[in-house]
């Protein structure tokens, strides 16, 4: 009797187990369908995508792309520019919205000082301020100093990021200990140096999932690029993308496809190398968009 | 745990280098050329010429050099790749006549001239540079409107005349419409009702397989660009011609009838109907079309395969003018190519042996239909149907209009095409569609006011 | 004693010296052109034929993209329907979806096999750059593309339906894409809501014999409401943002229209449609979407009290320090 009724019990518990795993087996492939599609159309002719869709992959791939190059030559801006324009700008923009978010959460967390809590408070106030409503002050400004086109208000101000900086500083409450900076600087080391020496290695951790997600969101801008970026020759890859929805490109779906293919593919593959990281991370409101 | 991270945030960063790195190698013919200014612009005497594509510098390269070698070697020129954001980079260089790249001379188009003439502070008066009326006598009057200002003062001057037409695929014709008789296919033609008629007879005639346009927009410069009123009258007050409302029914109607594919002018499925059997895919017998548009535009299906029908209203399409800049370094030379481009009877005749353009002379276009040049539109044309390109457009030019062209039509006209959607759709009733264009287009000008 | 005080002293300025870059930086890109911004909403300021035309507007600006100066169309509202109209839809099945599936890759007795893999398959679309995922989503569905094309040979839909000239089709899509984009990254959070819940009160109710769905209305439910929402409230603030998808989606090659008849239009794309072309209006515009974020946040945060406030606070610390 006992043995039957957890027999039926974990019989229940089976079949729960089967109809879970094939809901969230099939929310899996909605999240990766449209990439199969992206790939299957990328491989096949301009003809047969029109034709419907199709998980079947077929040979035109390399023909595609040497279409794509056929179409973007004599443009200013080409596939491999803008690629190369947007790691101009996000390289150095993820470097400098970590190192100074460590260094303004250090700031805070290490030093007594008389604008300390208000200092703290501010940057809790600010940061669910979206800055596309500066948006309109913001291009001024720069049409002032004469910075439009430019890379410059793309770079410089993401030294000033809040949610990096709320992030360090939660981290380094978990982690830093006061009596290391005291043992530091009675070795004789400069405040700057204690930070750059001994406090970023021991932040690692945190400085690398946060520049992850602050590349992320870098490489995906589009709305400043579009208004601060003039020359074609200048542009990111976002906008990039915005001309192959363009008619220059849109004689052939091939070329669409195989041009999303290389923007959207690489960005697969290293989420899939980091993704342990990231997922992590997630939950640290990284990139919400 | 750190070092394995590290590395793959290193095999990341590779991955991602490979990719931009790999993409060159696969490139092989693709090498874009970084710098499009062509000649040195530091030079003390350079002449600064901008345009979005090489259609000018062409003509520089060419008949032009022939003519003055020596005026020719000054030229610097300015390509800046397409013409989406032409102006958003040429405005700024206007502001600033200290830049090194400040034009002495730009390329201006149909569609957005009217801005630049309406600037003093921008471009030249082409009285200043020494063009009389006696140099532009054998131009067309609507050009001539084109270039002017509100206080009538002629800014800007075109070489290419481009009265419209529509071109009608000669074995789909013949396969759906039964004749590829010129005169006969004009009939089709003739006028709006009779389009529409014609649109059912190839509807039905094809089983839905081939239609008559690719999508209704087709006839919608036929009517915007016959407009008798402007978008605004001198008080900056908001009126909209007749022909929008017929436009606006007209595409109804052809929405209704299902009677086209309802795609948009350039779209993919609007190129793809193009090429298309009218049997296994999509076809489109007719193609609103001009000069340009016949030997740039139509694809290759449409070799020797093209007759050329005029539209039921006179219209023109496009056309590129140039213009000098009001701190022009050297008006002499402006003068003398401005007057090479637009004025020269031979000059004119040259650049139709180039590019087979419609020129915007009379004289010469007279004198290229005497010696038989460009008769065949680059070889589009049917040849059976025995239509002689530039003969075919010389009435169709005569008498054109553009008279009520503002700086803001290439805008307001895209704010049409929405409310025509909306309307042809069913979304709205046709009387809130002309209250939400007149709404959209204040919201957008807001110097112009609804009534 | 004192030696030991002065070096304290002398040590806080140096707190100065590191938060300053942050703080030039901010009052210099942020704040002041956020002032500016505001500054500019009160002046009449547009081009005409390349010139610029600058007045002193008072509220002008306010009172016509509002539509309350007679004979204006309030824009402005509609955009930011259009705007919470896609949010909305997007967000609804997102947290539901987000929610079933939090819970049922969390619970202990039901295990399911794999949960590693479905949390980093979820998420990917997530990181994918918009812009990419629109113009894809736009040639799968456009007029002749190859889903259409599909469902209209399964009869799915009809012969001449067109996604991107319905007002229903199209604005569902810009929410399915949105939907698609962050449903793992929502689900993900609501996992390290779940799973900061006290186990004990679980094994307590499993003693109780309380079924799945009990412990999910008394326990879960409740637990994971401070977590759900800081969800709403960063969803919707980025949500009244929304750009990169709906500004590549169905607009024509012209300008930034919203098609099909402007019913996809959303606030930011308004304001980039005007940035050049008429800056008081544009300011003005971004005022109201600041003033609309602003309202969105304090009506969330006061709805919940004092106490769930503090929750929040904590609930929103706990979520960003999960995975340090």
């Amino acid at each position: 009797m006992i043995m039957n009724k957890s027999e039926s019990y974990s019989g229940a518990l089976m079949r729960q187990r089967i109809f879970r795993t094939v809901i969230c087996v099939l929310f899996c492939l909605i999240a990766l369908l449209p990439f199969l599609l992206l790939v299957m159309n990328a491989t096949r002719d301009s003809d047969s995508i029109k034709a419907g869709i199709s998980l079947i992959p077929s040979t035109h791939l390399i023909e595609n792309w040497k279409n794509l190059m056929l179409k973007q030559n004599g443009m200013q801006i080409t596939l491999q520019k803008a690629a190369l324009n947007s790691l101009t700008i996000t390289v150095p923009g993820t470097f400098l919205s970590v190192y100074f978010s460590s260094m303004t959460a250090y700031g805070i967390h290490v030093y007594d000082f008389k604008f300390k809590k208000l200092a703290w408070a501010f940057i809790m106030a600010v940061m669910m301020v979206p800055s596309q409503i500066s948006i309109i002050g913001f291009y001024r400004f720069m049409l002032n100093l004469k910075l439009v086109d430019t890379y410059i208000p793309l770079i410089i101000p993401t030294i000033a990021a809040p949610t990096v900086v709320f992030f360090m500083k939660q981290y380094m409450e978990s982690t830093l200990s006061l009596e290391m900076v005291e043992a530091a600087r009675i070795d004789g080391s400069t405040e700057l140096h204690t930070f750059n020496r001994i406090i970023v290695p021991i932040m690692k951790p945190a400085v690398a999932t946060q520049a992850i997600f602050q590349f992320i969101a870098q490489w995906n801008n589009l709305f400043t690029p579009t208004i601060m970026l003039t020359t074609d020759s200048k542009k990111t890859l976002p906008i990039f993308v915005q001309l192959l929805s363009s008619n220059q490109f849109r004689t052939d779906y091939g070329v669409v496809y195989v041009g999303l293919f290389v923007t959207i593919i690489p960005l697969v593959i290293v989420y899939l190398i980091l993704s342990k990281y990231i997922v992590a991370g997630v939950a640290l409101g990284g990139v919400k968009g | 745990m750190k070092k394995k991270m590290i590395s793959a945030v290193l095999t990341a960063a590779m991955l991602a280098g490979m990719t931009v790195c790999a993409v060159p190698v696969f490139a092989e013919e693709a090498e874009t050329p970084e710098n499009t200014i062509t000649g040195d612009a530091a030079s003390e005497d350079a002449f600064v010429v901008w345009g979005w594509n090489d259609d000018i510098k062409k003509i520089l390269d060419g008949p032009f050099k022939e003519a003055y070698p020596e005026d020719y070697e000054r030229i610097v020129f300015v390509n800046t790749g397409g013409s989406d954001y032409y102006q958003s980079k040429l405005d700024p260089v206007l502001d600033d006549s200290s830049n090194e790249l400040y034009p002495d001379m730009m390329g201006l188009e149909v569609d957005y001239v009217q801005k630049y003439v309406n600037n003093s502070d921008w471009v030249m008066s082409v009285a200043d540079l020494g063009i009389t009326e006696e140099d532009t006598a054998n131009m067309y009057q609507y050009n001539l409107d084109l270039g002017t200002d509100v206080d009538g003062n002629v800014r800007a001057l075109f070489w290419q005349a481009t009265p419209g037409c529509y071109a009608v695929r000669a074995d789909l014709a013949e396969k759906y419409l039964g004749t590829t008789d010129p005169a006969a296919l004009a009939e089709k033609f003739k006028d709006l009702d009779t389009i529409v008629a014609t649109a059912e007879e190839v509807n039905e005639a094809s089983g839905g397989k081939c239609k008559l346009f690719s999508g209704y927009d087709e006839i919608k410069r036929s009517l915007t660009g016959s407009r008798t009123v402007g978008f605004y009258d001198e008080n900056d007050v908001i009126t909209l011609d007749e022909n929008i409302t017929t436009y606006l029914e007209t595409a109804k109607k052809l929405y209704d009838g299902d009677l086209t594919y309802n795609t948009d002018q350039w779209s993919t499925d609007w190129t793809a109907n193009m090429t298309g059997d009218g049997v296994e895919s999509n076809a489109a017998i007719a193609y609103m079309g001009c000069p340009w548009f016949v030997y740039w535009s139509l694809q290759d299906t449409w070799k020797g395969n093209t007759i050329l029908v005029p539209t039921q209203n006179k219209c023109y399409w496009g056309g590129t003018g140039l213009a000098a800049s009001a701190q022009c370094a050297d008006t002499e030379l402006a003068a003398k190519i401005m007057k090479f481009f637009t004025c020269d009877t031979e000059g004119m005749t040259a650049i139709n042996a180039l590019n087979s353009d419609y020129v915007n002379n009379t004289a010469a276009v007279s004198a290229i239909i005497e010696s038989g040049a460009s008769a065949d539109g680059n070889g589009f044309l049917y040849a059976d149907a025995g239509q002689n390109f530039m003969e075919f457009f010389l009435p169709l030019a005569d008498g054109l209009d553009a008279s009520t062209v503002t700086a803001e039509d290439q805008q307001i006209l895209s704010l049409l095409d929405t409310q025509t959607k909306a309307y042809a759709t069913g979304e709205k009733d046709l009387d809130t569609a002309i209250a939400d264009l007149k709404a959209s287009i204040h919201d957008t000008f807001s110097y112009l006011s609804v009534e | 004693m004192g030696k030991k005080k002065k070096k304290k002293v002398s040590y806080g300025k140096y707190g100065y010296f590191f938060i300053a870059p942050f703080f030039i930086t901010y009052l210099l890109f942020q704040l002041w052109p956020l002032i500016n911004t505001f500054y500019y909403s009160t002046l009449s300021y547009y081009k005409r034929n390349g010139r610029e035309f600058i007045e002193f507007a008072g509220l002008a600006n306010f009172a016509n993209v509002l539509g309350i100066t007679a004979g204006e169309r309030a824009y402005v509202l509609s955009y930011l329907k259009n705007t919470l109209v896609m949010w909305g839809c997007n967000f609804v099945p997102q947290i539901l979806v987000s929610l079933l599936l939090a819970v049922w890759l969390t619970d202990q007795k039901v295990k399911i096999k794999g949960t590693g893999a479905v949390k980093v398959i979820v998420y990917l679309p997530s990181i994918i750059t918009a812009a990419s995922v629109s113009v894809l989503f736009k040639a799968l569905f456009t007029q002749y593309g190859p889903i259409t094309q599909t469902l209209r040979n399964w009869g799915v839909i009809s012969q001449n339906f067109d996604f991107m000239s319905s007002v229903a089709g199209s604005r569902g899509l810009i929410s399915t894409i949105l939907w698609w984009m962050w449903f793992g990254n929502t689900t993900l959070l609501l996992i390290s809501g779940v799973l900061g819940i006290d186990p004990g009160l679980f094994e307590a109710a499993d003693i109780d014999g309380a079924t799945g769905f009990k412990k999910f209305q008394y326990i879960t439910l409740p637990l994971l409401k401070p977590i759900m929402l800081y969800t709403l409230v960063t969803s919707a603030i980025g949500g009244l943002q929304m750009y990169d998808i709906p500004a590549l989606f169905n607009v024509p090659e012209t300008g930034l229209i919203g098609l099909p008849d402007d019913k996809t239009t959303t606030m930011a794309m308004y304001i980039m449609r005007l940035y050049n072309s008429d800056v008081g209006k544009a300011a003005a515009v971004s005022v109201i979407l600041f003033a609309v974020t602003l309202i969105v946040s304090l009506v969330l945060f006061v709805s919940m009290g004092d106490n769930e406030a503090k929750k929040l606070k904590k609930a929103e610390k706990k979520a960003r320090k999960a995975g340090a």
